[in-house]
């Protein structure tokens, strides 16, 4: 930890894209091949590190990249300084994870809807469109019910994993990717909505009961142990 | 990373006679092919132990004279000062790592066929050896027995000259002493036969006079079988192992528990296949009881929980490793630096015995591909130098154990980027399924060991389901090509007795089956009856007989061999292997090659039969296991059909193969081929692999410049003048 003991200790850190972004460009690029037009162009915010998440999106098919040179502490922050680069790209359809793999809030997605205006659905596992007018998409929702909607666009989708297997960019697409021009917004992530107090690693529990005895009479006292805590 | 405090016990110092251990950590005495006569190979594979955390490392079994010669394999000899001299180095490098040396002085009695000495061996008894055919001792008189125990006298003092801290009078595996003990060799009839005070006195006095010469200085262990499974007539835990301990444990400062004899050694090496981790504790244990002396003993330990619970549950003092050390030498750093993931576990699959009991050859390790390699290749199993060419991009194509062990060498040694391509679902190759076979599930380790290293190899990207052809690869973007794509197991009988296929060997028929189809693709193995053909002589063709007789199949192994899975001799597994088949109704018929495969019925014939006699043998299933053959296609592709200069114009500057893809072997040589090719991967030609050192005597070099002196001299004395 950091010794503010507010964060992971940035040299312990591995950057990959995570796997949401990774399914959300998977989508993006499937959508322009599917329509044999259009580009895709992919946006995050952060210091010169997170480009190499933007040249793994390039290295497996995007068009372009952009990064907003800031650094938000929070997902509403972070949707801020997304916002305008968003925008000006007046794009028809915004595709975002439903969370980051690191600090898993999945706010960012539907925080930038609200600021661009647009309408959005969130946990998205398959996703229809002409490249005009509405999309039809299915939400996963709770004990495997499926949400079947259409929603008018330009509109944020946020995308979750599983709606497809994302494409492994090959050497050649990563070595062209690392020489691609990515450019470089700034903008005012503004107050962050809320601040880390601390973040510690969750306290030992009490340990663990180790059975032994046979496997029916294991399976016996596992039994009685359900029925006491159920009870 | 710390140690987890649970695993403390396992480095508190212990104190063995006048020596101190600095650890829980022992290497038993157990062969490498380097013997005294190797020194330098010898001294840097112990030391590669001691530098990965072991307290103390035992020689092999050490002779202490040339009537207990074992050639054709390789023991350690004490012979003579050359022999101190040359283990000497051995001791040397392990002081300078902290660790005590060992040494185990062995009498093998009739079971050393004294190849190379034409010596005779003395024993208790004149009894063939039951391990080796045509070999005998003569029964020893009292002043055989005055000679032998001064050779164990004399022999530990050059053990102490050599600067060997512990010194053996080793028993188990049948050898003299332990010959001694029991009736099964024993057939004695004075004061060294009988009763079993009579049977332990030649041990007794033996371990007497050992100490008396060097237990100032050198702490004596005692190596015992407490249980040698031969019923009344061998060596038995309650009526004699444990009253034997009672008797000298005074005079012991050690004690290295075991069980077996040495015919069936395979019930003390235990493979994975028939016995879990810590299969001898309970003998261990029940010597712990009696004994006020700590107590060390093997149970191929890899889990250091299990460790734990072994000493803290008072059955051990001191964890003997023998093969999870070869497997690896830094099992006790990483138990201690908390790293449990980076511990190379030992498989069982004893091709490292394998070696021993071919009789000769340096051991090798499936797992660790260093094994061996320590002096000769300069290899370490933890470092990796930078490679020269660490600014290539490498692609593997195939993440069988080759493809994964290549990627993962090359990951470490820093390649700027490495991309294992599979076109399954997973990393494992053939691992995947063989472990699946009866018994073989820790097979399993090869793949997970090396998973979990890509996993954190930064450089290292795996990419699954991906089927790359030759323009794939052209077009990778890869500056170095290496295809893994391993073999595959012949569909049409092709095999290595007749060099030839079988008359309607057809693996695309319903009744004709190879072990990928039965265990990759599922192929329903059709009627009651299969034959199962096996020329692969290992333990693929059993492996299988064995799950189909499971399944409830009536099973016919037929092998052109003299015997079925004659490798599993090498590899102790035979005896338990035969015994399973055997309770499972097995048939077996050796010396017959088919001739036809129809449906219904195999016609064969015996290898050595002249006259044109056929059987005939019913059967609804006939199962393949006549050979493998590289998975090529993509390697000759590349090479013959697109061509090293296309393939230069798109930037890959080199190609090579790996494993079964380069010759369909042993995993184990799978595995280093691909080691060795990531090791020089930036050789001056990768393809060939760099000299390695031998030690032989050569013209400049000590005393055989003496010898070609007296040789000349000897030409001159009797030359016949012209």
């Amino acid at each position: 930890m950091t010794t503010d003991g507010r964060d992971v200790d940035p040299d312990y850190l591995d950057r990959a894209l995570n796997e949401w972004d990774a399914c959300a460009t998977e989508e993006a690029i499937r959508i322009r091949e599917r329509l044999g037009d259009g580009e895709v162009v992919v946006v995050t915010v952060g210091d010169a590190q997170a480009e190499g998440a933007l040249r793994r999106c390039l290295a497996m098919g995007a068009d372009r990249a952009v990064r907003v040179d800031a650094e938000p502490l929070d997902p509403v922050s972070t949707a801020r300084a997304l916002a305008a680069a968003v925008a000006g790209e007046s794009p028809d359809l915004v595709l975002a994870g439903v969370q980051s793999a690191d600090s898993v809030q999945g706010s960012t997605g539907v925080a930038l809807a609200e600021l661009l205006g647009i309408a959005r659905v969130a946990v998205v596992t398959r996703l229809e469109w002409s490249g005009a007018g509405p999309a039809t998409v299915h939400r996963e929702l709770e004990g495997g019910l499926v949400d079947v909607v259409e929603v008018d666009t330009p509109a944020l989708l946020t995308i979750q994993t599983g709606i497809n297997a994302p494409r492994y960019a090959n050497l050649r697409a990563i070595k062209q990717a690392e020489q691609r021009e990515i450019a470089v917004l700034t903008a005012d992530p503004g107050e962050p909505a809320y601040r880390v107090r601390r973040m510690f690693p969750p306290p030992r529990g009490a340990g663990a009961d180790l059975l032994d005895g046979s496997p029916a009479e294991v399976a016996q006292r596992i039994l009685e142990i359900v029925r006491e805590r159920l009870a | 990373m710390a140690r987890n405090p649970k695993h403390d016990v396992l480095f508190e110092p212990i104190q063995i006679g006048p020596k101190t251990m600095k650890n829980r950590f022992y290497q038993i005495p157990h062969c490498n092919g380097f013997g005294s006569e190797r020194p330098l190979s010898q001294a840097y594979f112990r030391a590669m132990k001691a530098e990965g955390g072991y307290a103390a490392c035992c020689t092999e079994y050490c002779s202490i004279s040339p009537e207990s010669d074992d050639t054709h394999r390789v023991s350690a000899r004490i012979w003579d000062d050359g022999d101190i001299r040359n283990l000497g180095i051995m001791c040397d490098m392990l002081h300078e790592h902290g660790a005590l040396a060992a040494c185990e002085l062995w009498y093998g009695g009739p079971h050393a066929p004294c190849m190379e000495s034409r010596c005779v061996p003395r024993g208790p008894s004149q009894i063939p050896s039951d391990f080796e055919y045509l070999t005998y001792s003569k029964e020893m008189d009292k002043d055989d027995i005055r000679d032998v125990q001064q050779m164990y006298v004399d022999a530990a003092k050059r053990a102490r000259t050599a600067g060997f801290d512990i010194v053996y009078v080793y028993g188990s595996h049948s050898y003299l002493p332990q010959q001694f003990l029991t009736p099964y060799y024993n057939h004695r009839t004075d004061e060294y036969g009988g009763s079993l005070e009579n049977r332990a006195r030649f041990w007794r006095e033996t371990i007497e006079q050992v100490k008396a010469a060097v237990g100032d200085d050198c702490a004596i262990c005692v190596r015992i079988s407490t249980d040698m499974f031969l019923g009344e007539a061998g060596t038995q835990l309650e009526r004699d192992a444990l009253p034997f301990v009672e008797l000298v444990d005074h005079l012991v400062d050690v004690w290295d528990v075991n069980v077996s004899g040495i015919s069936e050694w395979g019930e003390d090496a235990t493979p994975s296949r028939f016995y879990p981790q810590g299969r001898q504790l309970p003998w261990q244990a029940a010597v712990k009881s009696v004994s006020k002396k700590p107590v060390l003993g093997v149970g191929r330990w890899t889990n250091p929980d299990a460790m734990v619970d072994a000493i803290n549950s008072g059955k051990l003092d001191i964890i003997a490793t023998c093969r999870p050390s070869i497997s690896d030498p830094f099992l006790p750093q990483k138990i201690d630096e908390g790293r449990l993931d980076d511990i190379r576990e030992c498989i069982g699959c004893n091709i490292c015995i394998s070696r021993w009991e071919i009789g000769g050859p340096p051991l090798i390790c499936t797992q660790n591909a260093t094994a061996g390699e320590e002096y000769r290749r300069g290899w370490h199993p933890e470092r990796f130098e930078p490679a020269a060419n660490a600014d290539n991009d490498v692609l593997v194509v195939g993440a069988g154990p080759a493809g994964m062990e290549c990627a993962m060498i090359l990951g470490k040694r820093g390649m700027r980027r490495v991309h294992l391509v599979e076109a399954q679902d997973d990393m494992g190759g053939i691992m995947r399924w063989i472990p699946e076979l009866p018994g073989l599930g820790e097979w399993a380790r090869v793949v997970n060991y090396r998973k979990i290293q890509i996993d954190k190899l930064k450089n290292v990207e795996f990419i699954p389901d991906t089927r790359l052809d030759a323009q794939g690869v052209k077009e990778y973007g890869a500056e170095i090509v290496i295809v893994a794509t391993g073999a595959y197991w012949a569909t049409d009988g092709l095999n290595g007795a007749t060099h030839d296929t079988i008359p309607g060997a057809d693996a695309s028929l319903a009744h004709i089956l190879t072990p990928e189809q039965i265990m990759v693709e599922g192929k329903a193995v059709p009627g009651n009856r299969v034959i199962v053909f096996d020329n692969d002589g290992y333990f693929m063709g059993v492996s299988l007989a064995e799950k189909l007789a499971l399944e409830g199949k009536q099973v016919t192994i037929m092998t052109p061999m003299g015997h079925i899975a004659p490798y599993m001799h090498f590899t102790l597994e035979a005896p338990n292997m035969h015994r399973k088949l055997h309770k499972l109704g097995v048939e077996i018929v050796t010396y017959h090659m088919p001739t036809r495969i129809e449906a219904g019925g195999v016609t064969a014939s015996h290898v050595y039969d002249t006259d044109g006699h056929e059987r005939s043998f019913e059967t609804d299933a006939v199962v393949l296991v006549s050979q493998r053959r590289s998975n090529e296609a993509l390697f000759r592709e590349l090479k013959d059909v697109v061509g090293r200069e296309a393939l230069a114009e798109e930037g890959v500057h080199a190609l090579y193969r790996i494993g079964d893809c380069e010759a369909p072997r042993l995993t184990a040589d799978a595995i280093f081929s691909a080691h060795r090719l990531a090791r020089e991967i930036d050789a001056p030609n990768p393809e060939v692999p760099l000299p390695f050192k031998r030690e032989r005597r050569v013209p400049d070099a000590g005393s055989l410049e003496d010898d070609l002196r007296e040789l000349q001299a000897r030409r001159e004395r009797e030359a016949v003048p012209a």
